[in-house]
């Protein structure tokens, strides 16, 4: 009974954590779906670990976090598995008009340092505090702000630089 | 100097764009930005980023759950509770993946809202869930897919709206090409027994309606469609009494006989 609970509570939970694996795989929706199985079943394993009045979504993110870790460890960099094109190709298609740009900028995303890509997502995406995310890759703080910095720094060079054009057209309107 | 005129760190300038600075300091670098081009472009450059990433991956959210992952398990150590979880999930799977991916369709819901909307309405899924099955289990049945037969169409109303306690009568389908079979009494939750009807058309192509009380209050639906396996289902909600037709017609095909189903048995 209790594991059904559970389990309804970690399903509540499945679309912000493809959403999150998504991300750290570049864009590609077969091995962001892995990333999630893996960490579901890892979190139905440490269920009875998880400690109630807790809250489930940070303790889920630890987990993908080091099953991200450890995968990436195995297969050296996920990134290099996955070249931009395939990844273009293999995205799914969304709604928008500039689906290319969007597609691009996931692309680039998977072209980070994998522990970049996992701080510039957790918090520019999934909107977790500085704090939370600390507390989700077990680092300290000031390692979460670097990496932020670095993750944004090196997001523009690869996606603005071959559309500095539009880039340009695009800040004129904020302004 | 720590709280000057231009944010002074990075770690700073990261804060403003993700607005975790304090109000007072986030307003006074959104006024130095207005004077200094360059950190406007850079701030600009910043937030577009983060909308583009959001833009790019919220989607996700909005997509069909494989089902791969709804019923992703652990490996327990004990069979039975294996067994147990293995059942549950099967139960909450089918019927929320599904579920969710059409309402995404339909309504355009986000996660949030239809996720608050299961929490609200728990016995629905079970409903749907036990509509499929039934439907599964009797459909291929070739000697008694019915307990009461159509020839014997009175006693077949009288009994099942005795035994749900609601007057009903067997739908028509006719106009449609299916012939009522029959029906027959099921069981489901405690108080609330369910029934099942059955048609045929010309090919022996079957459907099922299934109805029931709901358990707990219910808010009412619109039509709301499932997919499992071959089976699709549209199901609704009225006046607490859930309502669910399954086959493995179209869905244009089945919505149409929804809506009949909906006109002839709405109380």
């Amino acid at each position: 009974m209790r594991m059904t609970i559970g389990s309804h509570r970690i399903i509540e939970q499945i679309p912000g954590l493809r959403r999150y694996a998504r991300a750290l795989t570049g864009g590609n929706p077969e091995n962001a779906d892995d990333l999630v199985q893996d960490t579901l079943e890892r979190a139905y394993a440490k269920w009875s670990l998880f400690k109630l009045g807790a809250e489930l979504r940070p303790w889920l993110f630890s987990i993908m976090h080091n099953v991200f870790v450890n995968e990436v460890r195995r297969t050296k960099n996920r990134a290099q598995m996955c070249p931009i094109d395939e990844a273009m190709a293999m995205s799914t298609p969304a709604p928008q008009e500039n689906q290319v740009q969007l597609r691009q900028i996931l692309a680039a995303v998977g072209q980070l340092a994998p522990e970049l890509r996992e701080v510039l997502v957790l918090v520019s995406v999934e909107e977790f505090s500085y704090a939370e995310t600390a507390k989700i890759l077990d680092i300290p703080m000031g390692t979460v702000m670097s990496r932020l910095f670095r993750a944004r720094t090196q997001l523009r060079v690869l996606t603005e630089a071959p559309t500095l054009s539009a880039a340009r057209s695009g800040l004129r309107i904020v302004q | 100097m720590t709280q000057s005129h231009t944010p002074n760190s990075h770690d700073e300038l990261m804060a403003f764009v993700d607005g975790a600075l304090d109000p007072d300091r986030q307003r006074q670098i959104e006024q130095l930005a207005q004077h200094d081009v360059e950190m406007t472009a850079t701030i600009a450059a910043l937030r577009a980023q983060r909308k583009a990433l959001r833009d790019s991956l919220d989607p996700v959210l909005h997509e069909p759950i494989p089902q791969r992952l709804l019923r992703a398990d652990a490996p327990a150590r004990f069979s039975l509770q294996r067994v147990a979880a293995a059942m549950a999930w099967v139960a909450i799977g089918l019927t929320v993946g599904s579920l969710t991916s059409w309402q995404y369709l339909s309504r355009n819901d986000s996660a949030g809202a239809e996720i608050a909307w299961l929490r609200q309405a728990p016995d629905l899924p079970r409903f749907v869930h036990q509509a499929t099955v039934a439907h599964a289990v009797f459909v291929p049945e070739v000697r008694h897919p019915v307990e009461l037969g159509a020839a014997e169409l009175q006693a077949l109303n009288t009994w099942l709206s005795k035994r749900l306690g609601r007057q009903m009568q067997a739908p028509d389908l006719t106009h449609l090409g299916f012939a009522l079979v029959g029906g027959r009494l099921l069981p489901a939750e405690v108080n609330k027994p369910a029934a099942q009807f059955m048609y045929e058309d010309s090919q022996g192509q079957r459907l099922t309606v299934y109805l029931r009380g709901m358990a707990q209050p219910t808010p009412e639906t619109a039509f709301r469609f499932v997919e499992e396996g071959n089976i699709n289902t549209f199901y609704w909600v009225e006046r607490n009494w859930g309502y669910a037709l399954s086959g493995e017609l179209s869905r244009p095909q089945l919505l149409q006989a929804s809506h009949s189903i909906y006109a002839q048995l709405s109380t």
